[in-house]
């Protein structure tokens, strides 16, 4: 039986929280206001790392108004980490680093949270805060990586400065202790690789701090009314949020639920643990009345996570035909105080030369994470490759040039291909599906790459040059992953999908998917979403995971459900199931059959009657081999009077798999270029060089994100390559499309004035040292 | 936010009466850009007393005079951006204005507030012990000046005067009137800014007392041959303050430049007056060579530090750019007169 029907996948449907963001009604988690509620603040260190000597919170407790404030004394000495949460089919609790305690008589490094005060409003308790008096014992610092690997540096971890991963993933990396590197992989041999070369260069890349600037700061509302926990809280994992809770607090998980719905952006950076949901559960548990604690911005630049400092020394060789033969890379990372167990991005750092780079025959990985008196790092869009991959994309751009090849060429000369087996990371993992040579194609179509040298010169300080850079990224694993759906009593289906909607519009995509299997409309579905009680267990909105992961659940379930209601309907028509079609809100029989229907809601009466529930669950395993790629295609123009870059072009072309949403997709693409462009020009995290560890602009003034004035239109093209995983051919694309930006606007600043950028962000001071370097003496501009 | 107390006048006498009494504890509060932000910081440098100017009738608008634009302090940014008459007559305070900062911050800031100010200095904002706050270190001096500190050199503290109206007022040559419950004294914009001067055992960027209050700013309107340009440089283009802005008005005569004024703003710790490129303009036609001689000299009298050499190079392009600009806007006037005449003629 074949029903003419639009599909409403690859629709440009109004997305499901538009509305209710734009009006206004969309809660976000401090939203929730509870009569009786009670306000936190945190007291951070002013010292990078001290122990505290003497602490006295009596005049804080002296000011009306103050509930109470709880420092090391007060809390259990609990460690605690990122990943506490039990996997469904009961295996044992996964092992991770758990480096951080609920709170600490240490103080790690400035704006480490040190107390936390409870009043009858956020104004009191900020007043009270600033009379605990606390004398510090200071401790020797660390700050870099270099310094933090010398012998006689201060160890600022039992187990070292070097960060060594958790057990889990020993099975494919060679796990170290001591000296040893965090990471180290080898494919072939690359001295051997580095002799077949004609032309062999090594060069240094760094790229800087930054912060990922979430439209919304962090923060909870918790309530503990003596049965329920309840916690509405920022964050893009909640089911790790709910897990973590329940193992600190000694609560059964079922006791603790915790909500998500609205997330005023998340990039990764809101999916661990941190100790404002804890203290803000411990203090609704201690008081009995419900307890605000909401980061302003400088909380969140102090006390959230950064993307880490890295210093990238990349070896290549390639011979004069082009072909590469070894790529060697040292990675220096400086994480901050602690890892809470999420040093993965650094693991990343492989990804270009080992899995991108696929047919360069030999490869060497070493990495050195290392902790130091900075705020801690973690992950953010892109999770470790918009890092390294800067690296990697101006040396090949880099090697090109000194063999006097197109770099497109040479790029697409060694990228994986459809079927490759993902070595060395991943044995026994075959990626299944490459768009980049589409990418590739129609960015250099519409940005004109054939005709670059041509691009016109006015003679003035004005420099035109374009660049390319291509990028690949993780688009969708991690298991457990779950969605629900339901017929209701009204002929509604609720569908229930455990992510929230971190700006993404997840959500919305589910409902597309769940819609199309049940060829039904939008409006048929009642949501739920991002709510611990609503589904089971899952990992949270990270990796680009969302669209694979949870819209396989989704299709899954749907289906399910398509096959009970098919079977109910059967039974009432006296019809096979498999001359029934589900759509528009019945099930129907073809003429043929009698061309009888029952539509959802007599179909939920019936149910109803005969005692049946109308619901299924989808899951999905985890598979590793789900990729997405970009590239990137940049115009600058570049002011030598002023060393103002400006991007006055930039293609972004992404394969996704499939566009479930192309509008919202697209919007994932032109949001995640315009952070690439903060991250290649302005972004940085100034951090004193006089009082060492001082982040001297958390603040939205001092910290350059870019604005409107500083971005271009971004061009999104979008490439469909159809994973074959995926129901509907889709992958994730929320992280891919920042990755290469940087570094096409690095070679594009080299095509225009000649001078390679090796250091982000590419200011003016940088673009008019370096052009004064490189200027012959007595020259001008 | 920090608790003060708000002190409501409804006249100047009123005001000032108030300043004198509090003295150095007390602030103006008009558009609260300047002070909220410190307030929320809670700085040890916050005042006790707010003296809200905002009810003070008679501060707000503009106002043409003897040829000259008269303005009140408490006039808005955004309602100065958004003046037809401003536009048309002091195009490049337009341009000054229409830089600042963003446009929220244009709605609600004030012209004296943005002209008097505090400095925005990263350590004086994390609350260090510097000379502003109560100590007698510069951690800029030796630690992270790279964008917004002075190139020109500084009494103990060398953070860069924040505003781009002042160097625009001073380029054009504008008056201020202060009052005090002495009266009321007229002065040069540009001698509110001589750079840090002690006022008692507190550090100041500008000379107005403590009891005094900004009343008027009067800008005369330049003659029909002079040209002017604002630009400004700064690591993102809205919301943000100048790596190096310049002010620059010539009058030009016979193709000869006969008087100019050039002020460079987010380089010293005032609006710095580029005396030697003025004195390599005057009596010169605006040839590449004169152009490029006189751009060279807007980093005379410079002082850069260990990581602000780069922003000499931004004062010299800044100037450059300028001259180039004015001579472009002069070939274009010059072309526009004569085919205004050749209509006029054919038309009679």
């Amino acid at each position: 039986v074949t029903v003419a029907f639009e599909s409403l996948v690859g629709q440009r449907v109004t997305p499901l929280s538009g509305l209710p963001k734009a009006t206004g009604q969309a809660t976000f988690a401090t939203d929730v206001f509870l009569p009786g509620m009670l306000h936190a603040t945190l007291v951070r260190s002013p010292s990078a790392h001290a122990r505290i000597a003497e602490l006295n919170v009596q005049p804080a407790l002296d000011v009306p108004g103050v509930v109470t404030v709880l420092t090391y004394r007060d809390v259990p000495r609990v460690r605690f980490g990122n990943y506490v949460f039990q996997s469904p089919a009961g295996d044992p609790p996964v092992k991770r680093v758990q480096d951080i305690f609920i709170l600490d008589d240490t103080a790690f490094f400035v704006g480490d949270e040190l107390a936390v005060v409870l009043a009858v409003d956020r104004a009191t308790a900020e007043d009270a805060a600033e009379r605990i008096s606390i004398t510090y014992e200071p401790l020797a610092a660390v700050f870099d990586t270099p310094s933090a690997l010398r012998p006689d540096a201060p160890l600022l971890h039992p187990d070292g400065n070097i960060i060594h991963p958790p057990e889990r993933l020993s099975a494919i990396y060679e796990r170290g202790s001591g000296s040893d590197p965090t990471y180290r992989f080898a494919r072939g041999d690359v001295e051997t690789g580095f002799a077949a070369a004609d032309v062999v260069i090594e060069r240094t890349y760094r790229v800087p701090f930054v912060n990922a600037a979430s439209m919304e700061p962090r923060g909870c509302v918790a309530h503990w009314d003596g049965q329920t926990l309840t916690i509405w809280d920022s964050t893009q994992a909640p089911f790790k949020i709910r897990g973590a809770l329940a193992k600190i607090c000694g609560l059964p998980k079922e006791q603790i639920r915790v909500v998500s719905q609205y997330v005023g952006g998340g990039f990764g950076n809101k999916g661990i643990v941190h100790r404002y949901q804890v203290l803000a559960a411990l203090l609704t548990m201690k008081t009995g009345r419900p307890v605000r604690l909401a980061y302003s911005r400088r909380d969140e630049f102090l006390g959230g996570l950064q993307r880490y400092q890295g210093q990238f020394t990349i070896k290549a060789g390639v011979t004069r035909q082009g072909q590469l033969t070894a790529i060697s890379i040292v990675n220096l990372a400086n994480w901050g105080n602690n890892a809470r167990g999420q040093v993965q991005p650094v693991f990343f750092g492989m990804t270009s030369a080992t899995l991108l780079y696929r047919k360069c025959p030999n490869v060497r990985y070493e990495a050195y994470a290392t902790y130091s008196n900075l705020p801690a790092s973690g992950a953010y869009r892109g999770f470790g490759d918009p890092e390294s991959q800067f690296g990697m994309e101006s040396m090949l751009d880099e090697l090109a040039e000194a063999i006097g090849m197109d770099p497109v060429e040479l790029k697409l000369k060694h990228c994986v291909e459809s079927g490759d087996e993902l070595l060395p990371q991943y044995p026994g993992k075959f990626i299944s599906s490459v768009g980049i040579r589409e990418c590739v194609e129609r960015g250099a179509q519409r940005i004109g790459w054939a005709s670059r040298h041509q691009l016109s010169q006015t003679g003035g300080p004005i420099k035109r040059g374009i660049g390319f850079a291509m990028s690949m990224h993780t688009a969708g694993h991690l298991t457990p992953a779950t969605a629900r759906v339901e017929l209701l009593s009204d002929g509604h289906v609720l569908l229930a999908t455990p992510l929230p909607d971190i700006g993404s519009e997840q959500p919305s995509a589910m409902r597309q998917l769940a819609a199309d299997v049940l060829r039904s409309s939008l409006d048929d579905f009642v949501m739920r979403w991002a709510d611990t009680d609503q589904t089971s267990e899952d990992f949270g909105i990270h990796a680009s995971r969302g669209t694979f992961m949870i819209g396989r659940c989704v299709v899954q379930a749907a289906q399910k459900l398509a096959a009970q209601l098919r079977g109910l309907a059967a039974e009432f028509l006296g019809v096979p199931p498999d001359d029934l079609v589900v759509a528009d809100g019945h099930v129907s029989a073809s003429v043929e059959a009698g061309g009888r229907a029952l539509s959802f809601r007599e179909l939920a009466a019936l149910a109803e009657g005969s005692g049946q529930r109308l619901e299924a669950e989808g899951s999905a395993e985890e598979t590793t081999s789900v990729w997405g790629f970009a590239a990137h295609f940049a115009e600058v123009e570049v002011d030598t009077d002023t060393g103002e870059v400006r991007v006055v072009r930039l293609v972004a072309a992404a394969d996704v798999g499939r566009a479930i949403n192309p509008t919202v997709v697209e919007g994932q693409i032109e949001g995640a270029a315009i952070q690439g462009i903060g991250y290649a020009l302005s972004e940085e995290l100034i951090r004193d060089s006089v009082v060492p560890g001082t982040t001297l602009n958390a603040n939205l003034l001092g910290y350059e994100l870019p604005t409107l004035r500083d971005v271009p239109m971004v061009e999104p093209i979008i490439v469909e390559s159809i994973e074959p995983l995926h129901p509907y051919g889709a992958k994730g694309c929320g992280e891919i499309g920042l990755v290469g930006v940087a570094p096409s606007i690095a070679n594009a600043i080299y095509a225009a004035t000649g001078v390679r950028f090796r250091q982000l962000p590419i200011t003016p001071a940088r673009v008019l040292d370096a052009l004064a370097e490189a200027a012959p003496i007595g020259g001008t501009s | 936010v920090q608790s003060f107390e708000m002190l409501n006048p409804r006249t100047v006498e009123e005001a000032v009466g108030f300043l004198a009494s509090y003295g150095p504890d007390a602030r103006v509060y008009a558009g609260g850009q300047d002070l909220l932000y410190r307030f929320k910081r809670r700085l040890a440098t916050n005042p006790m007393y707010l003296v809200n100017i905002k009810d003070i009738a008679g501060l707000r608008g503009l106002e043409p005079r003897d040829g000259a634009l008269a303005i009140g302090p408490l006039t808005t940014l955004g309602e100065l951006e958004r003046s037809a008459l401003v536009r048309d007559v002091l195009p490049m305070l337009h341009a000054a204005v229409a830089e600042i900062a963003s446009p929220q911050i244009r709605n609600l800031g004030t012209v004296g507030g943005n002209l008097l100010q505090d400095v925005w200095c990263w350590y004086l904002l994390e609350d260090y012990d510097c000379w502003l706050n109560g100590g007698s270190y510069c951690y800029a001096a030796t630690g992270e000046h790279q964008n917004y500190h002075s190139v020109m050199g500084g009494k103990h503290c060398i953070a860069a005067h924040p505003s781009d109206l002042a160097p625009a007022l001073v380029a054009l040559d504008a008056t201020l009137r202060l009052a005090s419950p002495s009266g009321v004294r007229t002065i040069p914009a540009e001698s509110l800014w001589p750079g840090f001067t002690w006022a008692g055992d507190k550090l100041r960027n500008h000379t107005a007392a403590s009891d005094e209050l900004l009343v008027e700013v009067v800008v005369p309107l330049p003659s029909a041959n002079v040209r002017s340009i604002f630009l400004k440089q700064r690591l993102r283009n809205s919301w943000d303050f100048a790596l190096a802005s310049l002010a620059m008005a010539i009058e030009m005569e016979d193709r000869r430049c006969v008087a100019a004024r050039v002020v460079l703003g987010g380089v010293g710790t005032a609006p710095v007056r580029a005396t030697a490129v003025e004195a390599a303009l005057v009596g010169a036609e605006l040839t590449d060579e004169v152009v490029a001689r006189a751009a060279q000299q807007a980093i005379v009298g410079a002082r850069p530090l260990r990581l602000s050499h780069y922003k000499l190079k931004i004062m010299e392009g800044l100037c450059r750019k300028a001259l180039a600009r004015l001579r472009e806007e002069g070939d274009v006037c010059s072309e526009n007169d004569s085919a205004t005449e050749t209509a006029s003629m054919s038309r009679s």
